[in-house]
Parts: structure tokens; C-alpha cells; sequence
């Protein structure tokens, strides 16, 4: 007999169908309405008609629900609203959730903005010129250097503006040197420009007149910035008189006919001054083969004209090189806005950053970012246990999947923006240091601050901030949101069988590994730059001021100077021991093969002044200036000639570049150069001379304030225009090591910010097992564990990962150090204290990251956790 | 803005909830559209047009009781609110007047 209806079920095909694609509002009724006529049909004994009737109802719902479910789906604006505000409040509840995310985020996004507003700038590069898809320099290849150059011959413009489709080429010619006007001086660097210059550049001229003013030779046109420097205004100064010291010894004088207005934007040429070309024409008549000083920019009418410039150059070449038996130069143009992108090519008229150090810095954001995200996903997931109860009881109201992640999402990209404002805040900061690091400087690397206020900047920092919440939201959403309410309310727990190998895991290994690794490097440069700059000479360094001559007379000088009691003594020299770097010379003995020698020209006063010790021979004649073929070497010099007894080589006569020397006295080496190059062991050779650059002051070490203040009366004596300079040899030789200490500052900085990243992946590890563990701790309690052996046993697993990490990190970490110490002569000696305060600061850190979350899992109340179904 | 006039069908599932009251459900309304007009129509039918009814403001809806027969889902109860019954009389009495406009004459030669 007909059994109760119970027993028939609708086809659960159709069914599930059903439950798929249509929303859970109209379910209920569909679902129930489809129910109560397949009993009906059931009860009229049409099993099959109800099943198939029932099918169809479905798939005829389905046609509609499309239609349906859009109107149902559709998110209003005060919806989003809705979820802002639910976000907010979200937020505010877990305060110190969102700080730690905000603050992971924003470490790395502060230095991803910084990427982002050097990669714009640099994009931007050139890019004010009105001209600029016209324009065109020219370069030079195969003339003798290797490589393409970026430089040509100065008869380049004139050849170009013979063709038509050519509109105006312009000469240029970097210049560098000294301005001097109204009492005062300053180095500049700048170019020699053609009177067209600003036709073609679209530089701002805001006194004088752009056309004109290059026309006559001996005009200078300068920039806000000089003009401020020496007449305190931009305000007419047109007419107003510079000296121009220029190398060797030129000094010419030059009138002002215009100012511009500094540069506020990127641009390959940089210069603090026009010079106007006309000065130096006469200078260069025979300069058609020189491939090296001068820079050709061009313009063309019309922008399709572009296709004739290879048959032009060829031309150019054709009539004017290819009869030349030395050199066959051939030219090719390149596009403004290609300077930036091809990379640097030889002989640029400056530095700028080369596309492979935008690459790389790309890159290194990216992967920044990357572990950003990861440590984001981890903490969010780690407080999504937390969350478990919020979750269950939104989904039972009624709360659809696609809507709580929408409001997860909306959390993410709201704890990205607060990241944002942070960065942006961060970013002011960081600026101006990345700005005065000096191999930022030496590339023209800056960023100029300028570009803050661009309305292009916030759109993309918005857009990366958003970008960047959605991918750090997406999966802890989606995870949240499927979580099943009805295990959360009945409170089954989360708990997942640990499995020994997850990628969290595996990720925390990553960073602790690579912070082990980045914390030994760091040390063991810093351990080695202290040593370089902390190293004895073996010569006397202290209370020896260094000032460079200029173009006072020595001789009257220094016997003003020895008047001071305080002085002890002064000798001179042509470059600066160790801080100045020295070519090599060749000496000869006997026709041998001869060595290589550093060479300085130094007075009969030198190496006393500088404590040297002569051990064979004798110094410089005091008094008396040798006649000039007396040479001293150092110990090593004459062992290497082959004498390994010093007193022998007295007397002997050498041959250096044709000329021949006596050497008159040997001296003890010492570390003539700088450490890290050069070894005590390198030939050095003194040479008698009676022009010097510098002089070295000896004072007796009291009160030096004091001294310096009335060489300085003297000095202005002797040279009341040029300001006296001077430095103390320790200090000089820091700054000859700037690269290397800013190098270890910018791995400072990075160590901090891998030891942060790696706190907040263990973080969000240790939170996350300390919830899934709460049960099983509460356990333990309960059954009569202390709470110290809790500790110790929540600390285990994680001193699994430190082992391996350090197991990983260190040897690679010491081979690494070895290798890159191999670079140095002299290097420190590598105890094992280093390696050690390297393991300690990796586990002291992990413990105390970890300890925090373990300590209160120890210490909680194991009523609280058993006790939450 | 939506159409404020009924389209036929429309008029017709308005009006059975009306008769239906206060038990108007998708079922039930199915069967009496058949019951008094021997149209039969599908489920799915009934359902949208109740919802667009619904989406204009013309029918309200509350969940009633949920039963065996179906499978432990409620039952969706319609009725007509304000603004649907002043449409819905709109509607009727435009459709009246203009019935009683037509002259006598051009209903005769139809016959």
C-alpha cells in the first residue's frame, strides 16, 4: 500500500538545482510551493507526473530566477554605506587586531609608495618640453670608445640644419667649475648652450630674454637657486657680473642676461647655469673628430618626418668621417623620450638611474608586498577564530555569502586605507633621508617632493591601497564566510588536525630564515666598516688639520702660520693621504720590467710632520729644495725593485715615464691608501714638488676651536674671496666611506623592517594555534599541568621552526660573509660572537613574539575555554 | 519610475489574491486562476508576477506556517496593499468607463 508521503522525496537532483541558483529569500516559498504539489501528486497515486512536474518547475524557476535574483542582487548605494558603517564598527571592536594589520601593512606600503613615486617620476623624465616628441639627440658609434656614446662632434648641429626637415640643432657642452661674485664663491655645474637653446627646451625663463639671451659670447643665464645664493634675490640682476673659474686656471668673466626658474621637474640634463656657447666657437674649429665633449639636441618639423633621420646621419657620415683611416664613426639618433628607457649609455652628460635600478626596485616592492599581503591573510585568518561566533549568528539572520564577504572585503580595503594614510605620513619622513644618501644623490635619484601635491599621486597610492586590500581580503573573506554557523553556535570546534607541514609554516621558516640570514650580513659589514675606519695608519693623523691651498702662496703662508704658538709644525702635499685616491706610475730599474707605484708630490717637511720613520737614507733636503730627480720609496717599493736590504737601493738610479731618478731614502710602509683597497705592501714613491694642493697643520691638541680661528684670520689675509676649507683627517676619511656606512644604514633599515615582517608572520601563527589549542590547554589545566610546563610545551613547535631556519640560515649566512669579506685586504677577523649575537637576536625575538600569545594561553582560565559550546 | 498600470495577468493574480484572502499563497493561487478561468499557468508564473507585484508596492507578504507537505518550508501569504487596491480599481474602472463608451453600435456588427 501507499506508504506516507514521508517516504518519497522530490527528485534531489532538481532539488539541489533549486538550492543552487536560487536565492535563499524566494527559496523558501518556491521550494515549499514545488513541495506541497509534488504531494499532492504523490497522494494522487502520479509518482512519475509529480517527479517530472516537479523537474520542470524547477528549471521554469530558474528561467525566471535570473530575472529575479538580478533586482534582488542589485547593491544600492546606502547598502554600501551599510557595510562602511558595519566595517567601522568592526574595526573599533578588535582595536588591536587592526593595529597590528594596519601597522604590517604599512611598513611595506611606506616603502612601495617610495617605489611608486620614483618609478612616476622617473616616467615622467623630460616630459615638460613642448617639443618633446619631436626631439632627438644624436649619438656616436664605433669611435674608438666600445660603445655607443652620447656625445658627438660640436660640427654635428651645423651638418643637421642643412637638411629641411630639421627645425633647429643645438650645441652642448657640459662645463664645471667655480662662480665668484660679491665676495663669495660656489661650484657649479652647468652647460655651454647655443643661442637656440630655449627653443628647443622648454625651460622657464622668467627674467630676460629667452631668445637673445645666449647670443653673445660671455653670457651666463642662472637659476633661482644661484641667483639667491649670491645676490639674495631673482630680481634684477640681469647685467650683474660672475668670475668663472674653470680648469686649469681659467678665469673669465661672464654677464648675467637671464634667470630661470628652478627645475621642478625631472630632467636627464641637469645644470645650474647656461653659458652661452658663442664664448668658446672659436675654441673649437678643429674639434670635428672629437667624439667626446659635446652634446647634439635637435628638433624635427613634423614627427613623420622621422624615417629620413637614418638616411640624414648616414649622409652626415658619408661626406664628412668616411675618409678618416683612424676611426669610422657612424651616428643614429635617439628619441627623447627613449633616453630614459635605453639605459645609460657611455658618456652621459649625467648620471641618471639606469632602467635595471627601476627594475630591481620593482621587484624588491613587489615581493615587500607580496609578504605584506601574506602576513595580512595570516592574521586575519588567525582572527577569524575570534570572529567564528559574529560569523555563525550574521549567517543564521539571514546574511548571503556573497554579503559577508563584500563585508569583509570592505574591513580589508578599510584597514588598507588606514595603512595608506599612515604610509603617506611615514613617506614624509622617509623622503628626505633616501634623498641625502649619497649614491641617491650621485644618480640623480631623488625624488622631488614636489610631486606630492600631484593629484595623479593620490589616485595612484588610493588605487594601490585598494588593489592591495582586495588581494590581502580575498581569501580571509572567502574563509570567513564559509564557515558552517550551525558547528560555530553548537560550538564544535575549528579545530583542524594539525598537519606538520602547512604553508604557513613553510612561510614563517621563509622569513625567519632570511632575517637570520640578513641579520648576520648586517653585522659583519657593520663589524668591518668600524675596523676600516678605526684602523691605525702608521702615520700621525690626529691634530693634523688638512686645507686645500687654492691659490695661496705656500711658502708665505706657512711662516705666517708658524707665528702661532700653537702650531707645530706645516708641510704640504699634493693629494690627501689615504682620503684622496692615486694613480699609478711606473718605475724601472735597469730595464726590468718595473713596478707600479702610488705616487705623491710632498715638501721637505712632509715626513716629519707625518711621523714616518726613515729607515735607510735620508729625508728631502730641509731648506734646500733638492735638485728634482730625488725620489723616496717605501720599504716595499725596494724590495720589489729587488732589494730586499733597504741601504742598498740608496743611491740607485731609476727610470720613471723616461726620466730619470735618484732615490735618495727608504721609508717604513705604511697604509698609504685607502684599506679596503689597498695594502700596506703597495710601492709608494714621493716625489719632491714645489706646487702643492694642500697643506697639513699640526696643532698641539688643545683648544683647536681656538687655532682655527686664527688660521682662519690669516687665511683671509691671503685670500679674502674663497672661504677657507679644511678637514680632520678621521672625519675626511668617514666621509670617503659614506657609501659604505649609508650602505649599512639602508641594511640597517632593511633588517628592521625583515625582523618586523617576520613578527607579524609569528604572530599570526602563535595566535592562531593558541586559539585552535584553547581546548586542549584548558585540558590540561584541569587534569593538573602548571602553567609553566603549558608554556614550554605551546613554545615547542616553534623552536622546530627556529632550529631549522637557523639550521638553514647560518651556513649560508657564514659562507656568505666569508665571500663578500674576500673583497677587503684587510679584513676583521670573523670571531664566532657575531654568528652568535646573530642566533640570539633571531630566537630572543621569535620567543618574545610568540611568548606573548603562549603566556596567555598558559595562564587562561581552562573554564573559559572548555566551557564555550 | 515603474509603470503604475497592471498588465493582464497581472490584474488577474491581483484580483485572485484579493478573492483568496487572507490565504493567498502560490499554490492556491494557481489553482484558483484554473478553478475560475480553466487557464492553466505554471508555478513559476504565479511566483513572478506575485514578486514584481510585490517590487511595485501592489501585494505585501508575510511567512506563515510551515507544513509536511512541504517539506518543512513556510508558506508565503500575499495581500493587497493600498496602493494595489487603488491601482488595481484604477484599472478596473478605466476598463468600465471605456466599456460603457463604446457605442451600442460597433459592439452589434462584431456579433
Amino acid at each position: 500500500m501507499r506508504t506516507s508521503n514521508n517516504n518519497i522525496d522530490p527528485p534531489s537532483g532538481a532539488k539541489w538545482l533549486l538550492n543552487r541558483y536560487c536565492n535563499s529569500d524566494l527559496n523558501e516559498e518556491i521550494e515549499g510551493d514545488l513541495n506541497e504539489e509534488f504531494n499532492t501528486n504523490i497522494k494522487e497515486n502520479r509518482i512519475w507526473f509529480a517527479r517530472l512536474k516537479y523537474f520542470f518547475g524547477v528549471l521554469h524557476f530558474l528561467r525566471k530566477s535570473i530575472f529575479m535574483k538580478r533586482r534582488y542582487l542589485r547593491i544600492s548605494n546606502s547598502l554600501i554605506k551599510n557595510y562602511i558603517k558595519i566595517a567601522y564598527r568592526n574595526i573599533l571592536r578588535s582595536k588591536a587586531f587592526t593595529a597590528l594589520n594596519v601597522l604590517g601593512l604599512s611598513l611595506s606600503m611606506t616603502i612601495c609608495l617610495l617605489i611608486i613615486l620614483f618609478t612616476l617620476e622617473q616616467s615622467r623624465m623630460d616630459n615638460f618640453h613642448q617639443k618633446r616628441n619631436k626631439m632627438y639627440r644624436v649619438l656616436t658609434e664605433n669611435a674608438g670608445f666600445g660603445r655607443p656614446m652620447a656625445s658627438v662632434s660640436p660640427a654635428m648641429p651645423s651638418l643637421l640644419e642643412n637638411f629641411e626637415f630639421v627645425e633647429s640643432a643645438v650645441n652642448l657642452k657640459t662645463i664645471s667649475g667655480t662662480l665668484v661674485s660679491n665676495q663669495q664663491s660656489a661650484d657649479f655645474h652647468g652647460l655651454y648652450a647655443e643661442s637656440d637653446f630655449f627653443d628647443l627646451f622648454s625651460y622657464n625663463v622668467i627674467h630676460g630674454n629667452p631668445k637673445t639671451c645666449l647670443i653673445n659670447p660671455l653670457s651666463i643665464v642662472v637659476n633661482e637657486t644661484v641667483a639667491k645664493r649670491f645676490f639674495y634675490t631673482s630680481e634684477n640682476i640681469i647685467g650683474k657680473e660672475f668670475s668663472i673659474e674653470t680648469w686649469p686656471d681659467k678665469s673669465e668673466t661672464f654677464t648675467i642676461t637671464a634667470v630661470i626658474e628652478d627645475q621642478s621637474h625631472q630632467s636627464h640634463l641637469k645644470f645650474d647655469v647656461l653659458m652661452s656657447f658663442s664664448t668658446i666657437v672659436d675654441d673649437i674649429e678643429n674639434e670635428k673628430f672629437n667624439f667626446g665633449n659635446y652634446y647634439t639636441y635637435f628638433s624635427i618639423h613634423d614627427k613623420s618626418d622621422e624615417i629620413m633621420l637614418p638616411s640624414a646621419l648616414e649622409s652626415i657620415r658619408r661626406s664628412n668621417y668616411s675618409d678618416s683611416e683612424n676611426i669610422s664613426p657612424s651616428f643614429r639618433s635617439q628619441a627623447l623620450s627613449d633616453i630614459p628607457l635605453a639605459g645609460l649609455i657611455a658618456n652621459e652628460p649625467n648620471e641618471f638611474p639606469s632602467r635595471k635600478k627601476l627594475k630591481n626596485l620593482i621587484r624588491i616592492g613587489t615581493i615587500l608586498m607580496i609578504i605584506a599581503c601574506f602576513n595580512f591573510v595570516g592574521l586575519s585568518i588567525a582572527a577569524a577564530t575570534k570572529r567564528a561566533k559574529e560569523i555563525g549568528v550574521r549567517k543564521v539572520t539571514g546574511a548571503g555569502r556573497l554579503q559577508l564577504v563584500t563585508q569583509f572585503l570592505t574591513e580589508s580595503m578599510i584597514i588598507s586605507l588606514i595603512a595608506l594614510i599612515i604610509s603617506i605620513i611615514l613617506l614624509q619622513l622617509l623622503i628626505p633621508v633616501y634623498n641625502s644618501m649619497e649614491s641617491t644623490q650621485y644618480s640623480h635619484a631623488q625624488i622631488q617632493t614636489t610631486l606630492i601635491k600631484d593629484f595623479t599621486v593620490y589616485l595612484l597610492f588610493f588605487g594601490f591601497s585598494i588593489l592591495i586590500g582586495l588581494v590581502g581580503g580575498l581569501y580571509p573573506a572567502i574563509y570567513m564566510s564559509a564557515l558552517k554557523p550551525v558547528r560555530i553556535l553548537k560550538g564544535s570546534s575549528l579545530f583542524k588536525p594539525a598537519r606538520k607541514i602547512t604553508l604557513r609554516k613553510i612561510l614563517v621558516t621563509l622569513q625567519l630564515i632570511f632575517t637570520s640570514f640578513i641579520i648576520t650580513a648586517t653585522l659583519v659589514e657593520y663589524k668591518q666598516f668600524k675596523y676600516m675606519t678605526d684602523v691605525d695608519y702608521g702615520f700621525d693623523n690626529e691634530n693634523i688639520i688638512n686645507m686645500p691651498l687654492q691659490k695661496v702662496n705656500y711658502n708665505a703662508f706657512r711662516q705666517s702660520l708658524l707665528e702661532n704658538t700653537a702650531i707645530i709644525d706645516i708641510s704640504a702635499s699634493s693629494k690627501l693621504m689615504v682620503v684622496d685616491g692615486t694613480s699609478k706610475i711606473l718605475i724601472r730599474k735597469d730595464s726590468a720590467t718595473g713596478i707600479n707605484a702610488s705616487n705623491f708630490e710632498i715638501d721637505n717637511h712632509f715626513i716629519e710632520n707625518l711621523g714616518l720613520s726613515i729607515i735607510a737614507g735620508r729625508n728631502f733636503h730641509k731648506d734646500q729644495p733638492e735638485l728634482k730627480n730625488s725620489i723616496i720609496i717605501n720599504q716595499s717599493a725596494a724590495s720589489a725593485l729587488g732589494y730586499e736590504n733597504p741601504y742598498e737601493i740608496i743611491g740607485q738610479g731609476v727610470v720613471i715615464e723616461t726620466n730619470e731618478f735618484q732615490i735618495i731614502g727608504v721609508i717604513k710602509d705604511f697604509h698609504h691608501g685607502r684599506i679596503d683597497r689597498i695594502s700596506i705592501n703597495d710601492p709608494l714613491v714621493f716625489f719632491e714638488g714645489d706646487q702643492f694642493n694642500y697643506i697639513n697643520v699640526k696643532v698641539d691638541g688643545e683648544n683647536i676651536t681656538q687655532v682655527l680661528a686664527a688660521i682662519e684670520a690669516k687665511w683671509k689675509k691671503f685670500d679674502i674671496i674663497h672661504p677657507l676649507e679644511y678637514s680632520f683627517f678621521d672625519r675626511a676619511l668617514v666621509q670617503r666611506f659614506r657609501r659604505q656606512s649609508e650602505g649599512i644604514k639602508t641594511m640597517g633599515f632593511a633588517t628592521f623592517i625583515t625582523i618586523s615582517i617576520a613578527c607579524f608572520g609569528l604572530l599570526g601563527m602563535s595566535i592562531y594555534n593558541t586559539e585552535i589549542r584553547a581546548k586542549e590547554v584548558g585540558i590540561r589545566k584541569v587534569l593538573g599541568s602548571s602553567t609553566f610546563s603549558i608554556f614550554a610545551l605551546l613554545n615547542k613547535e616553534y623552536w622546530k621552526l627556529i632550529g631549522i631556519a637557523l639550521l638553514i640560515a647560518m651556513p649560508l649566512a657564514i659562507f656568505f660573509s666569508r665571500m663578500s669579506l674576500q673583497r677587503y685586504p684587510y679584513k676583521v677577523t670573523l670571531g664566532a660572537e657575531v654568528f652568535l649575537l646573530a642566533i640570539f637576536t633571531v630566537v630572543a625575538i621569535c620567543i618574545l613574539t610568540v611568548s606573548s600569545q603562549t603566556f596567555r594561553a598558559a595562564t587562561s582560565n581552562p573554564i573559559k575555554s572548555i566551557s564555550e559550546e | 519610475m515603474k509603470r503604475t498600470y497592471l498588465g493582464e495577468f497581472e490584474e488577474m493574480v491581483m484580483l485572485i489574491v484579493g478573492v483568496l484572502y487572507p490565504q493567498a499563497y502560490g499554490v492556491a493561487i494557481k489553482k484558483e486562476i484554473f478553478i475560475n478561468t480553466n487557464r492553466k499557468v505554471t508555478l513559476s508564473a504565479v511566483h513572478a508576477v506575485l514578486h514584481r507585484l510585490q517590487e511595485k508596492g501592489f501585494l505585501t507578504s508575510e511567512f506563515g506556517e510551515a507544513t509536511k507537505e512541504r517539506g518543512g518550508k513556510r508558506k508565503k501569504y500575499f495581500t493587497i496593499t493600498r496602493a494595489g487596491s487603488k491601482s488595481l480599481s484604477l484599472t478596473i474602472d478605466t476598463r468600465k468607463d471605456l466599456w460603457n463608451k463604446i457605442p451600442k453600435v460597433a459592439l452589434q456588427n462584431i456579433n
